[in-house]
Parts: C-alpha cells; sequence; structure tokens
C-alpha cells in the first residue's frame, strides 16, 4: 500500500516527461487534421457564397473573393432570368404540406401502436417494416404511368395535381420509418403515467394530448424536421414526374439543375446566388434543432 | 351491504399460462384500511389493478355501492391510486400534478387552488409548488404522488407499494403520514405491499396472497396469533416464525434436537383431532424462546440444552440462532435481563408452551384454527 | 355436423356454418358479404383479368384486346388490385369460417355461444386502433405498396417509349428483359460492369464515410481538444445543406471551369490557371469514379460523426478510470474501451450505409449527367444498378428500368431482410 503511494507519482512525472513531446505531437497532427477537414468542408461552401456575389462575365474566376463585387446583381438576374421565384415557392409548400401530414399521422399512429393492444398490431408493425425496406424509387415507374393513366398530366391544373400527387407520396413514404422512431420513443415513456392520468379521470384523447404530447415533443421536432427537409433534398421524384412540365412548375432541385447543366446560357454565378438562397432555410432549422436531431438520432437512430 | 364487494375475482393474462389471481373474495365495510400484502410476484399489484380498473377481470364481480362495475372505466370509478414508481407528470409543475385530477373534473380555478394548497400544507410541499418532479428528492416525491391522490375524496383509494422507493426512516415516517391521512379522510384504502412490517403497522384487516391465491383475512393480531397455515405463520413477523418437523405422543412432541412437553390445552386440542402418535409441524415465534432460571421454573418440561451459533445484539434484545435438527435454524429473542448468550456458549432455552402453534405436516393448515376462531 | 364441416361450409360459403347453427344476424352479415363479393368479382375482377392476357391475330399475347380501347396500363393495376381483392375476399371466408367453428365449439362445450352483440362489444377494442391507423395504410397501400408490385410486373412487358397505352397495348414478353441480360454479349458484358462499379462503389463510399467520420469524432473528441463546439459546428454543415445543392455546387467545382482547377491546383504547383490543360474529373472515368466516392463520402460524414461523438460521450468516465487502476495507459484505453464500444453502435450504420449508397440514384445520377458515355455502350461510367434504372426510366424504357429496379430492391432487400433476421428483429416484442 505504502509503497504503491510513493511509487506511483514519480513513475507518472516520469512518463509525463517521457512522453512529452510524443504527446504534443500527436495534439498537433490531431490539430491539424482537424482543421484540414475543416478547410476542406468550408471551402466549397464558402467559394459559393463568394461567387453568390460575383457578376462577371468569364466563364471561370481564378480567385476566391468576388473580383466584381456585387451585392444584388446576381439575385436580381435569378429572379428576372429565371423562375426561380416560383421554384422556391413550389419547393417550400410542398415541403410544408408533406410535413404536416406527415406528422400528424406519425404522432397519431405511434400513439396507437405503443398503446393499443389488438390482435393486427403485430402484423401491422410488421408490414411497416417490411415496405420501408423497399426502395423509394422503386414504385416510380408505376407511379407516373398511374398519374398519366388518370390524366393528371392531361389536366388543366396538371401543375397543382402533381404537387398533390408528389405531397401524397413524400407523405406516404414518409410515415413508415418514422411510425416506428415514434412509437419507440413513446414506448419509452413509462405507461404509468397513462394510467394515472386515466385514473385522475382523462380521457384516452386527453391522455394522449395532454400527457403523451408534451413528453414526446423532441421527436415531434426531429420527424417534422426530417419530413421537412425529405422533400426539399429530393430530385429523383420530382425528375421524373414534372420534368416535361414549364420552368414555373419546376421544383428547386430540378430548376437549379437545370440551370447548371443547360450550357448555352450557364451562368454559374447566378446558380451559386440561388444555391445559397435554397440552402438558407435548411441550414437555418437544422442549426436551430441541432440538439433534438443529435437527440433523437443517438435515441432511435442507432437500435434501428 | 358491504360498500365493496369482489366475488369470486380470477384474473388470467391472455399470454399467461397461469391465473395471476385465482378465486379472490372479499368484503370491505366503510372507511377500512385493508392491506393486501404477500411475497413479489403472488398477485396483489393484479388485483389492486382490477379493482383500478386498468386491468379486465376475467371472471367474477367486483362490486362497488351495490353495482357490478367490472366494465366501467377507471375514470368513472371514482378511485385514487398511488404508484410505486408514482407516476407523476413529467412535464407538470407539482401543483399541476396535483391539481390535474380536480382540473379534469372540472373544478373552478379556485377550488383547485385553494385545495391544492391545502394539501400541500399539509404534505409540507408548499415550497416546491413550482418545481417539476425532476427537481425534487425521493421522498418529495413520493409526498406528491400521495397529494395527488389526497387532494380529491374518492370513494376509495389505492396504493401500491407507495414507499417502496424510500429509505428506512422515511418509510416510517411516511407511514404514520399515511395512517394519519387515511383517519381524517375516512375514505376506504387498499394499500398493496410486500412488507409485513408495513402491513401490521398499517391495516385494518390485511389479505395475505400467495401464488395468486388468498392464504387468509383478518386483523393483524388474528394472522399474527391465529395463522391459518405455515405460509401465514412464517410470513407475519419478524424474525420469522420457527417450524420443525416432529413427532407427537401423549402430550409430548419431539423432534431430533428436544423433546418438550406441550401445554395441557395443546394436549387436549391435538388429541381430539387424532394426532396422538402422527408427525407434525411446531411453530414458535422467537418470542417463545426465552432463557433464565425465571422461565426453566416456569416451564420445567419444556427446557433443552443447545449451542448458540450466532447472536445477533438489537439494543434491547438480542436474537440468539441455534441448531435444531433436522436441518432447521431456530432463533430466539431474549429480552434484557435474561442471560447474556455468547456464540458457541453452551445454553438452556425454555420454549414458553403457552404460545406454540402445531400444523399438519400433510395440508400445513394449523390444527389451532378453528378452535382459536371460536374463542 | 363436426366442426371441421362448418369450418369448411363456412370457408367455401360465409354465413352457411352460421345459418347451420341457428345465427340469424352472422348469417345475413355472411350472406351479403357473398354477394357484394360476387358483386365486386363481375363488375370489376372478371372484366380486368379476361382483358389481362389476349391473343392478338398474330400471334402476340397483350394487355387489352384493343388500342385507344383499353388501357393496358389500367388493366394492370385494375388486375392487380382484383389479385389483392381475391386474397382478401379469402381472408374473409377464413375468419368467418373461424368464428362459426369457434360458436359450434363454445355450443357443443357449453351448450351456449356468445350472443352477436356481445362479440360485436368485444371487438371494438380492435375496431377503434385500426380506424386510427387505416388512413396511413390505404396512403401506403396506393403510394408505395401498389406501385411497387405493378413495378415488378412492368418488367415482363415491352413497355417502353413509343409503345405507351393507350395509344398501343402493352404485350408480355416473359423473362426476356431479364435474359436480355446474360444473353446478350454487348448487354451482358456492360451489366456485368455495371454490376462491378455497383459493388465498388457501395463499398468504398461506405467504408469512407465511415472511416472519416469515426476518426473525426475520436480525434475531435479528445479530453485535450479545444473549440470542440466549433468543430461540430463545422462538420455538420454538409448534413444541413441539402444534398443535392452541394452535388452540384461539386459538379461545378471539379469541372474545368471550376475551383478545383482554376483556384486549388494552381495553389498547390503554383502554375497559372489554363483551361487547356485544367482536368475534366467528370470526362475520365477513372477520375470521376474517385472523385464521386470522395464527394459522397463528404456528404455522408457527418451523420457518422454525430453517432459516434454520441457513442463517445454516453462512455461513463469511471470505465477509464476503473481500466487507469488496472494499469490501462491512453493507448489501450482506446483500443480496449473506445473502439470495441464504438464498433458495437457503428455495425448497424454499415448497413444503413450500405443499402443508402447501393440506393443511392442521386448522387450517382447527379454527377453521372456530367459524365460523358463510352462510345458503344448504353452505360455511363458512374452508371449503378439503381442509378441505371433511373436513367432509363427518364429515358423512358420503362421495362428495362424495371428489370433494374427489381434487381436493386431484391438485393438491398435480401441484405436488410438477412440482418434483421440475424439480429433477432421479428422475435424481439420490444423492437415491435
Ligand atoms: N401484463 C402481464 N402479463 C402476463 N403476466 C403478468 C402481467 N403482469 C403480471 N403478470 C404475472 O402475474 C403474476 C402476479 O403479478 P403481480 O400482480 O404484479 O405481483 P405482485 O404481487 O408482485 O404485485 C406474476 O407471476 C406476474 O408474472
Ligand atoms: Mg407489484
Amino acid at each position: 500500500m505504502e509503497n504503491t503511494m510513493k511509487l506511483n507519482p514519480a513513475r507518472k512525472t516520469k512518463s509525463l516527461n517521457r512522453n512529452f513531446l510524443m504527446r504534443n505531437m500527436g495534439l498537433i497532427a490531431s490539430y491539424t487534421f482537424l482543421i484540414v477537414m475543416a478547410i476542406i468542408i468550408i471551402y466549397p461552401i464558402l467559394l459559393t457564397i463568394m461567387s453568390a456575389f460575383n457578376v462577371s462575365n468569364t466563364l471561370y474566376s481564378t480567385s476566391f473573393f468576388p473580383e466584381n463585387f456585387s451585392f444584388t446583381e446576381n439575385f436580381k438576374s435569378l429572379f428576372n432570368d429565371t423562375a426561380y421565384l416560383s421554384w422556391y415557392t413550389n419547393t417550400f409548400l410542398l415541403s410544408i404540406v408533406t410535413m404536416v401530414l406527415s406528422t400528424v399521422i406519425v404522432v397519431v399512429s405511434g400513439f396507437v401502436y405503443s398503446r393499443y393492444r389488438y390482435a393486427s398490431r403485430k402484423s401491422a408493425l410488421m408490414s411497416l417494416l417490411i415496405i420501408q425496406i423497399v426502395p423509394s424509387g422503386s414504385g416510380l415507374i408505376a407511379l407516373y404511368a398511374m398519374a398519366s393513366s388518370i390524366g393528371i398530366y392531361s389536366s388543366e391544373n396538371a401543375t397543382l395535381y402533381t404537387y398533390i400527387f408528389m405531397t401524397l407520396i413524400y407523405t406516404a413514404l414518409g410515415t413508415t420509418m418514422n411510425t416506428l422512431l415514434m412509437k419507440g420513443y413513446y414506448d419509452s415513456i413509462p405507461r404509468d403515467l397513462d394510467e394515472s392520468a386515466k385514473i385522475d379521470g382523462a380521457t384516452q384523447l386527453q391522455i394522449f394530448t395532454e400527457i403523451l404530447l408534451p413528453l414526446v415533443k423532441p421527436m415531434i421536432v426531429v420527424i417534422a424536421i426530417f419530413c421537412f427537409l425529405g422533400p426539399i433534398g429530393d430530385i429523383i421524384m420530382p425528375k421524373f414526374l414534372i420534368a416535361s412540365m414549364s420552368s414555373d412548375s419546376k421544383t428547386l432541385a430540378v430548376g437549379l439543375m437545370g440551370l447548371i447543366n443547360d450550357i448555352k446560357d450557364s451562368n454559374y454565378n447566378v446558380f451559386a446566388a440561388g444555391a445559397v438562397l435554397a440552402a438558407i432555410p435548411p441550414v437555418l432549422v437544422f442549426y436551430k434543432f441541432q440538439d433534438y436531431i443529435v437527440g433523437g438520432l443517438t435515441s432511435g437512430g442507432v437500435k434501428g | 351491504m358491504s360498500k365493496i364487494s369482489l366475488r369470486n375475482i380470477v384474473k388470467k393474462y391472455p399470454n399467461a399460462e397461469h391465473c395471476s389471481v385465482s378465486d379472490f373474495n372479499l368484503d370491505i365495510e366503510e372507511g377500512e384500511f385493508i392491506v393486501l400484502v404477500g411475497p413479489s410476484g403472488c398477485g396483489k399489484s393484479t388485483t389492486l389493478r382490477m379493482i383500478a380498473g386498468l386491468e379486465d377481470i376475467t371472471s367474477g364481480e367486483f362490486i362497488l355501492d351495490g353495482e357490478v362495475v367490472n366494465n366501467v372505466s377507471s375514470k368513472d370509478r371514482d378511485i385514487a391510486m398511488v404508484f410505486q414508481s408514482y407516476a407523476l407528470y413529467p412535464h407538470m409543475s407539482v401543483r399541476e400534478n396535483v391539481g390535474y385530477g380536480l382540473k379534469l373534473r372540472n373544478y373552478p380555478a379556485e377550488t383547485t387552488k385553494k385545495q391544492v394548497d391545502e394539501i400541500s400544507k399539509d404534505l409540507f410541499l408548499t415550497q416546491y409548488l413550482e418545481r417539476k418532479p425532476k427537481e425534487l428528492s425521493g421522498g418529495q416525491r413520493q409526498r406528491v404522488a400521495l397529494g395527488r391522490a389526497m387532494v380529491r375524496t374518492p370513494k376509495l383509494y389505492l396504493m401500491d407499494e407507495p414507499l417502496s422507493n424510500l429509505d428506512a426512516k422515511l418509510r416510517t415516517t411516511t407511514r404514520s403520514e399515511i395512517s394519519r391521512m387515511h383517519r381524517a379522510k375516512g375514505a376506504i384504502t387498499i394499500y398493496v405491499t410486500h412488507d409485513q412490517v408495513e402491513a401490521m403497522t398499517m391495516a385494518d384487516r390485511i389479505v395475505l396472497m400467495s401464488m395468486g391465491e388468498v392464504q387468509q383475512i383478518g386483523s393483524p393480531k388474528e394472522l399474527f396469533t391465529n395463522p391459518k397455515n405455515c405460509f401465514v405463520a412464517t410470513f407475519m413477523g419478524m424474525p420469522s416464525m420457527n417450524l420443525i418437523e416432529g413427532s407427537y405422543k401423549a402430550g409430548n412432541f419431539s423432534c431430533d434436537s428436544f423433546t418438550i412437553a406441550v401445554s395441557d390445552t395443546d394436549k387436549k386440542i391435538l388429541d381430539d383431532a387424532g394426532y396422538d402418535g402422527k408427525s407434525l409441524f411446531l411453530g414458535a415465534r422467537s418470542s417463545a424462546i426465552r432463557s433464565g432460571k425465571k422461565y426453566e421454573e416456569a416451564f420445567p418440561n419444556s427446557c433443552f440444552e443447545t449451542t448458540a451459533m450466532n447472536v445477533e445484539y438489537l439494543g434491547d434484545s438480542v436474537n440468539v440462532f441455534f441448531n435444531a435438527e433436522p436441518n432447521n435454524l431456530f432463533v430466539g429473542t431474549l429480552g434484557t435481563g435474561e442471560r447474556e448468550v455468547e456464540v458457541d456458549e453452551k445454553v438452556t432455552l425454555v420454549l414458553d408452551n403457552t404460545k406454540l402453534h402445531f400444523f399438519d405436516s400433510e395440508t400445513e393448515e394449523s390444527i389451532k384454527y378453528t378452535i382459536n376462531q371460536v374463542k | 355436423m363436426s366442426q371441421r364441416f362448418i369450418f369448411w361450409l363456412s370457408m367455401v360459403v360465409p354465413g352457411s356454418g352460421h345459418m347451420l347453427l341457428r345465427r340469424v344476424r352472422e348469417t345475413l352479415f355472411g350472406y351479403s358479404l357473398l354477394a357484394l363479393e360476387i358483386l365486386v368479382f363481375i363488375q370489376f375482377v372478371l372484366p380486368n383479368f379476361r382483358l389481362l392476357a389476349v391473343e392478338q391475330p398474330n400471334g402476340k399475347i397483350t394487355i387489352g384486346a384493343e388500342r385507344f380501347v383499353d388501357d393496358s396500363f389500367l388493366i394492370m393495376v385494375g388486375s392487380t388490385l382484383g389479385g389483392l381483392m381475391l386474397l382478401m375476399f379469402i381472408a374473409f371466408h377464413y375468419a368467418f369460417a373461424r368464428d362459426a367453428k369457434d360458436v359450434k365449439r363454445q355450443i357443443d362445450v357449453n351448450g351456449y355461444a356468445i350472443t352477436f352483440t356481445e362479440k360485436v362489444r368485444g371487438l371494438s377494442h380492435e375496431i377503434v386502433p385500426n380506424l386510427i391507423t387505416a388512413p396511413k395504410f390505404i396512403l401506403l397501400f396506393v403510394f408505395a405498396f401498389l406501385p411497387a408490385i405493378v413495378s415488378i410486373i412492368v418488367a415482363f412487358t415491352n413497355y417502353k417509349r413509343p409503345v405507351l397505352p393507350p395509344a398501343f397495348l402493352l404485350e408480355w414478353k416473359g423473362l426476356s428483359n431479364f435474359e436480355r441480360l446474360f444473353t446478350n454479349e454487348r448487354a451482358a458484358a456492360a451489366f456485368q460492369e455495371t454490376l462491378v462499379w455497383t459493388m465498388t462503389w457501395t463499398f468504398c463510399a461506405s467504408a469512407l464515410t465511415i472511416v472519416l467520420g469515426t476518426v473525426l469524432a475520436v480525434v475531435a473528441n479528445n479530453k485535450r481538444i479545444r473549440g470542440k463546439k466549433f468543430f461540430r459546428t463545422i462538420y455538420i454543415l454538409p448534413w444541413a445543406v441539402p444534398a443535392f445543392l452541394t452535388i452540384l455546387v461539386f459538379q461545378l467545382f471539379f469541372s474545368k471551369v471550376g475551383g478545383m482547377n482554376t483556384m486549388v491546383i494552381p495553389f498547390f504547383t503554383g502554375n497559372e490557371y489554363d483551361v487547356s490543360t485544367a482536368i475534366g474529373f467528370f470526362l475520365n472515368a477513372d477520375y470521376a469514379k474517385i472523385t464521386i466516392i470522395l464527394i459522397q463520402a463528404w456528404l455522408g460524414f457527418p451523420y457518422v460523426f454525430i453517432l459516434v461523438t454520441g457513442v463517445l460521450q454516453t462512455i461513463p468516465d469511471d470505465l477509464y478510470e476503473a481500466s487507469s487502476i488496472d494499469g490501462g495507459n491512453a493507448w489501450s484505453n482506446f483500443f480496449d474501451i473506445t473502439l470495441p464500444l464504438i464498433l458495437i453502435s457503428v455495425a448497424p450504420v454499415f448497413i444503413t450505409q450500405f443499402t443508402f449508397n447501393f440506393n443511392n440514384v442521386t448522387i450517382v445520377y447527379m454527377l453521372g449527367e456530367a459524365t460523358v458515355q463510352t462510345i458503344g455502350s448504353i452505360y455511363k461510367p458512374l452508371d449503378t444498378i439503381s442509378s441505371l434504372g433511373f436513367r432509363l426510366m427518364m429515358d423512358a424504357k420503362y421495362n428495362e428500368a424495371a428489370v433494374y429496379t427489381l434487381i436493386a430492391s431484391t438485393v438491398v432487400g435480401a441484405i436488410v431482410l438477412y440482418t434483421w433476421i440475424k439480429a433477432g428483429a421479428f422475435k424481439n416484442e420490444e423492437v415491435m
């Protein structure tokens, strides 16, 4: 006992001395690695922001900072020369409606799966698990053909109907995995609380709205964000379903992709301006609810 | 007409093989404090939850105020319940937690506030009213749970091991707190515990269960002094009753370790019941095991010599453990003024043969039960 | 009159078993169900089934009989629905048969059986949750399940521009769409190439993403590193920005006139930028493949980073303290405690990453648009099985697309199912 007490500090200092340089080299290497990675992340993003404010007639620019700075020029041409504004409203309307619909469905059905015990519960959950495996793109052919067969594309309000159609598809796809996540979160809330409220005189609806909803709020936020970001980021569905429509009917993803691939009137700086504007809402939402997302991910993401 | 009747209540969980509660019968009178006690897993919570309406009753009738309420939902049964986990609503303050039941019953905000204030004063919660449950200590949470039940005046209070998460000292004080509240409210309380001390100290009547079956119903004194079978005898009382198998012949009980004479009353009872020459269980509480000259003279025919295997010092008394064949550890509680015993010491012990219990060795039923009951 | 007889009688004619048992309401219910079934069958199922395979004078088997009159696609969907309805009818019959048998059993045992009213009351707690979740299942059925089934069927037809219904009738092609991939020399070679690249891409992108995310998390969570919050804020940026934007930005960045050529390479080599010597990263197949893997790692690592950071933060300090009392140092701490714990939590991520990248049409398709097709090939260098499915779809070669999608879905489904079964996901009530 005494021996170790005497030995320990001595050994510690010695090993500290020997490792001092090495350990700090480790630290320096770590910082270098972290900073290089940070630059690799930041650089393309900053470059895009810079070119959003750069006005040039040449196809390329060799300087990081704008050679010909203008605060508004690119944005002006974005709104004047392209249908950017309608892409923007299309996209955000689409994702907000999807978000509301799927969140409501997910929150309610998660509650049912967690709190009700009925014969077909297990098969319902199982079918959610199975449907979830099927890649979302696999039904696209049939969806497109269905849409044209029921006359969506030939109708007067083709754009509106297509968007409703897409909203429903996104909603359906957004409810599988998220319902399971949500159910898991409900499960983590002890049923004692429900029973206690029941005895306090609460109806099933009151238990849901007054006891459980406030408690699952963090997960609701996460799911709402996932459902919001899904349609914004998707290019597959709109590319296929609205590719042939007028420029006004496009989503941001399709519109911007067209902007960059259309070599003739490519103006990369205008594209950059559009990209910056498009990125702002999702990035803000993401950072505002960062902790929720991280929490939701580490609570449910690892399991499933 | 009793206030509450439980008739042939049976519970079988859908996925379970055996019944969790079988044929439970009980009538409860106005104002009674009933304690359901038994080892864990014996079906106490299940019974309570059926009464609360949280579990379906498989068969049998639950009668409240003369009406069968098997299919009435919890919220309409007019009951309050304290959960083992407390089940406080994490997102509500103490005030909201306590007042939630009143709010749901559409009490005016004024009344709610007044009643919540009153009950919190009673439970020393006034200064915590605005806190959330997670900012409270275990004891405080328990009091909130209690307050949430007590703020209302239902027909029936239900408590499922409300004290099991508290430390020993808090448990004792809260115990008397609950008894006090019960007297003040006067409503029927059904209290579940696995702790026989709580049952003994709090109950008007105890319902002792084992393996889903009621073993005995009676006042604490009845269960303690006249246990119906070996299970009741050993479950009630601390340390638990000594049981030893031996044979009875002509007024003497003998086992491998000792032979003693039974009292004259017991002799008559045993002889009448036809146990002469048969084997049976002898039960003796540790308090019936004494030592010292005084007792040796009083019970000269029930003394025996043994070696103390272990001694537990309890302050004003000691527990002495010694071996009694076959394979039984006997314990005696010796009070102050009796001999001081050391480990491995040879000691003469006296069985107070007026306080003995006898059980049939086959059925484990008490032989004296019906006779004592008549008395 | 045995229970079995009652069962099979009700299975054939729902309600008749109940009639023999003198249960009026169930009988009526059963007969009306049967009437409804017959109506649906005659009005909907039969007309669709009849047109599902029509032999034309020229010997071809078509869906629908007459151009412009019959929409082959609607017939396909209708037949699928009809088939599912028949399955549903069988389920109804089975429910009736079970119930009739149960009633019979109760009468045999007790002399009486529970009444219809009691039965319905007993079922009410089954009905409510099913009703609440019904809208979701209807959505899923219409927009996920049905399309997936119909898409599979498309793989066996000649649905491909210009054969578009209702102007043309679709024709059954049997397995020939699949056979082409193996028998047609050019197609087979290209398919093989795509398969190899798909595997390479899936594995490399997933592995790089996971390694990068894990290493960054471990380094950034070292106790001695300051500014953790700052690094975390930057590292999750790629996750916060919608992927399609980043992909477009990178497409530009790696083009001949992009930042990589105009700024980064000149910065390191010291040479002036010159369009004629600039590297078109997507114009060369090998460069393109490496670049896309790097970009995917850039896009995907934040998810792993956050996940591993979360794991690291949940490792209690006393684990390390216990280990240093046992004589452990920093290295053994890492290899004996940190790494195993990370691996446990990263293992399932590998599956999600793997399936994600296998299915990742977005990046492959978008960057694929920037590449050039190899001369004489129908494939582009970056095409994977899934992205090819999508590209063929865009080119209105629906039947070929369906073949690829079917292959891709089968592979992914098999992998996921296998891992779930191995992990016991279906047995464990908790997962459910
Ligand atoms: N939901 C349930 N499903 C199946 N069996 C249960 C359920 N709840 C309790 N049981 C079983 O019923 C018996 C009694 O349980 P319980 O009433 O909780 O005992 P306790 O007396 O400890 O409160 C136990 O054997 C337990 O395993
Ligand atoms: Mg219990």
